[in-house]
């Protein structure tokens, strides 16, 4: 049992209040959410739990744990006496969390208490989080994501924590592994009775997942309760908002699909193996012209492959690639924040794609109005633009060329909610006014849902299914895009 | 276990072979030297008839090239590498000495730089942005630009001439090496400083590092496991500038009147040398590919998993499973 308290805790960096006037409760053991847009202060509230705010951040309040003062300005040395044995965190992205130099079972057994070490029993440890012992002799580069995450999620219960805080500890995994890990992580709470503060962006989750809820808003709290009932009937508008981007995506009408007519890419037979992993075999797609067709499947199916064997980055094994546009395909990538070049601006990128593709600077403000792109960010560089600006920009130069085809391989993973509807619903557009191709990688079904008309489902390099995305949402065959329509809690009504 | 020594055998597999081509490329700088090599083995003696027919029969010059190569492999492996045209001696013999005075003189420069830099390095890094990391810095700033030669007439006239701390010149004991040996180091703790500080600063803004602390595991093993992760870039770079320490004494040995490897190096090119000259150049090629083999197999003994797959490859073939794209 612990009781925490925090009373006016304010957190400012170079003068930009990050948290303000907060004041959190907890003190018995249950799971509790905290929601809230990215930007909003959910990280810095963590940290400054455990003392590990940036170094230029200033803090202030009131904190106590069992009735016992905490100074939050407090040196290191006292908070490693809170760290690990009081609060326990579990890290949001299990890809970098853990040491890549050092042997797993090293890594859970360095964080017990230097008089238990010899006692810990690293099994019991493993077959807690639902791994066998093997792992122990593992480095975290030969795990995948989710066995990463239960490393870690060992790891932060061996210094036997008597709180557990989860930063968006499943964010960066895909929805079947995000599901297995959620599960995980609240059996172990009700299992040990521990307290459990779960921090996310996704409302959804703090709805199935807690009993009471803080909503965080720009550094405040701005409603919180009874998870019920603060989500059936919301006061906030920040709250109502966090619902709604979400009923954005759930609600939205199915993607009306083109009339099928002429083919505008065939891939036939296509395999690929990268040294023991076979990533492409033996797939068989057809895209129309002017038609959105999906791609679905979790990460390591192959989707990427593929998409990077059409456009030509990749060399397929076997099979072929028949594209019967007049102007090469183009891609759009992910991570808007890493394929933009950050030493020039929007004007210099675009013009600099239209001249490789042959035509005038002049018709610059073309590409701009349909990827609706205002002029006054023109002048700017990468860094003074949001990730959906920046998504714009990537469609902007993509489209330079006058592709007939264009593939998007997750371009909306990396933005949030409201972001992604936005950028969606512009693609959408495009494809109607220009007649383009458009075929969608992705790996969340809510997306797919909007975007595609017809979605093939990819399962361990294979093509396992394919139909028109409602037949595949409503009525899936495959066991597989049953388990992922299950874990994705999509309303498909 | 028997991962570890195949990457060993392997790694000193490809020295051998890259010395076998440096030896050949070596041997025939005697004959990539403008002139007939027989003139050229005549050094500054005069060169009558006579004396380069006997150098003709003494080094079978008129064979093919390449049986005269095997002939002075076949030596090499002996220890025989001819007779010194200036000293007349055997050529091993003959660099001996002033290769030792060169290995002690190198060895303590790095002995020095390395704990030197590598403390000042990750002092620096875990004091971002303090009055202390500035002064490293600072300090750092003047070691790469200062000359070395200004750096060693410095420390003579301070703490020879001044202080009388340490002998002005002339060699054979401890206290002779100390001042080059510290003029050496100071450039190159300098590199080592600026590197190490580098590399850890990368790992400090690590995940793994916050983890860490959110466990309040100790500071001490924190930074032994940010070090492990960032070995692989300061040993590379250590590796190489102890490389390239060998082909830059000569300087410092001037300045102290040491006779090392690099004055006698200058002064076989100067009297056309080739024996000596082609011996050297071995060393040095020996030196360096040992250095860079040992910095591999350390690195790999350190860090297995960064040698055997680069992330970013599986990451391309969407092979970490279980990540959201």
């Amino acid at each position: 049992m612990i009781t925490i308290d925090l009373q006016n805790l304010n957190v400012t960096s170079k003068e930009l209040d990050i948290l303000k006037n907060l004041a959190f409760h907890l003190n018995n053991s249950e799971a509790v959410g905290i929601v809230g847009e990215s930007g909003s202060g959910k990280s810095m509230f963590v940290r400054s739990l455990i003392g590990l705010l940036p170094i230029q951040t200033s803090v202030s309040g009131t904190y106590r744990i069992d009735n016992k003062e905490i100074s939050l300005n407090a040196k290191e040395k006292q908070w490693r006496t809170i760290r690990g044995k009081d609060i326990g965190m579990i890290m949001q992205d299990p890809f970098t969390a853990l040491d890549p130099a050092v042997l797993c079972g090293k890594q859970i057994l360095v964080g017990v208490p230097k008089n238990q070490r010899r006692h810990f029993d690293l099994t019991a440890a493993l077959t807690e989080v639902g791994l066998p012992t093997y792992i122990t002799k593992r480095y975290p580069t030969q795990l995948s994501g989710g066995q990463r995450q239960r490393v870690v999620i060992a790891a932060a219960l061996a210094t036997k924590p008597r709180l557990l805080v989860a930063d968006e500890a499943t964010t960066a995994l895909d929805v079947i592994t995000q599901k297995e890990i959620l599960d995980l992580i609240c059996n172990i709470q009700t299992q040990r009775n521990m307290p459990l503060i779960l921090i996310t962006h996704n409302i959804l989750l703090a709805k199935q997942r807690t009993k009471r809820i803080f909503v965080l808003e720009q550094g405040k709290i701005v409603e919180q309760g009874n998870t019920t009932d603060v989500l059936t009937a919301p006061k906030q508008k920040a709250t109502k908002k966090l619902l709604d981007a979400h009923h954005l995506l759930l609600d939205a009408p199915y993607a009306t699909g083109a009339t099928r007519e002429k083919v505008i890419l065939c891939c036939k037979m296509l395999s690929k193996r990268f040294g023991q992993t076979q990533a492409l075999n033996n797939v068989d797609i057809t895209v129309d012209v002017g038609e959105c067709v999906g791609i679905v499947g979790e990460s390591g199916s192959g989707k990427t492959t593929l998409g990077r064997c059409i456009v030509g980055l990749t060399k397929p094994d076997f099979g072929f690639v028949n594209y019967f546009g007049t102007h090469s395909p183009q891609m759009i990538f992910q991570d808007p924040y890493n394929s933009l070049n950050p030493a020039h601006t929007i004007r210099y990128m675009l013009e600099e794609a239209l001249t490789a593709a042959g035509r005038a600077k002049s018709e610059l403000e073309e590409i701009i109005t349909l990827a609706e792109i205002p002029t006054e960010l023109l002048q700017r560089k990468p860094a003074g633009l949001s990730g959906g600006q920046r998504q714009r920009v990537a469609i902007a130069r993509a489209l330079a060329p006058r592709p007939d085809l264009m593939i998007c391989d997750e371009s909306v993973s990396a933005l949030d909610v409201k972001v992604q509807n936005q950028i969606l619903h512009m693609i959408q557009k495009l494809r109607k006014k220009q007649n383009l191709a458009v075929l969608f990688i992705t790996h969340d079904l809510a997306v797919l849902k909007m975007i595609a008309g017809r979605v093939y489902v990819m399962h361990q390099a294979k093509i396992v299914e394919h139909n028109v995305t409602k037949q595949i949402l409503e009525n899936a065959q495959h066991p597989y895009t049953q388990k992922l329509i299950a874990a994705s809690e999509i309303g498909v009504s | 276990m028997k991962d570890k020594l195949f990457f060993i055998l392997k790694r000193l597999g490809n020295s051998i072979i890259t010395l076998f081509v440096l030896s050949f490329v070596i041997f025939s700088l005697l004959f990539l030297a403008p002139g007939d090599p027989a003139r050229n083995l005549v050094g500054t003696r005069q060169a009558t008839p006579e004396l380069l027919e006997s150098i003709r029969a003494q080094h079978y010059l008129d064979e093919p090239f390449l049986v005269q190569y095997a002939r002075w492999l076949n030596g090499a492996f002996r220890l025989d590498f001819g007779t010194s045209i200036r000293a007349g001696a055997d050529v091993a013999t003959h660099v001996a000495p002033f290769a030792a005075t060169t290995f002690q003189l190198v060895g303590m420069a790095l002995f020095f730089s390395v704990i030197f830099g590598l403390s000042c390095g990750i002092i620096a890094a875990k004091n971002q942005g303090t009055l202390r990391d500035s002064f490293i810095n600072v300090f750092a700033l003047i070691g790469t630009s200062a000359p070395g030669f200004a750096v060693g007439l410095l420390l003579l006239y301070l703490l020879a001439f001044q202080l009388q701390l340490f002998p002005m010149f002339g060699s054979g004991t401890f206290m002779h090496l100390v001042l080059p040996a510290i003029t050496l180091a100071f450039a190159i703790s300098a590199m080592i400083i600026k590197i190490t500080r580098q590399a850890l600063l990368h790992e400090i803004n690590t995940d793994y590092t916050t983890f860490m602390k959110a466990r309040a595991i100790s500071p001490i093993r924190i930074t032994l496991a940010q070090l492990k992760n960032a070995s692989p870039t300061i040993l590379t770079s250590t590796g190489l500038v102890l490389a390239a320490l060998f082909g830059s004494t000569v300087l410092v040995e001037t300045i102290f009147s040491l006779p090392g490897l690099g004055n006698l190096l200058a002064s076989s090119v100067t009297f056309r040398d080739v024996p000596v000259v082609q011996f050297i150049a071995l060393i040095m090629a020996v030196i360096i590919c040992l250095t860079s083999a040992l910095v591999d197999i350390l690195v790999y003994l350190l860090n297995p998993q960064a040698v055997r797959v680069s992330t970013s490859n599986l990451e391309h073939a969407g092979l970490l499973k279980g990540r959201k794209k």
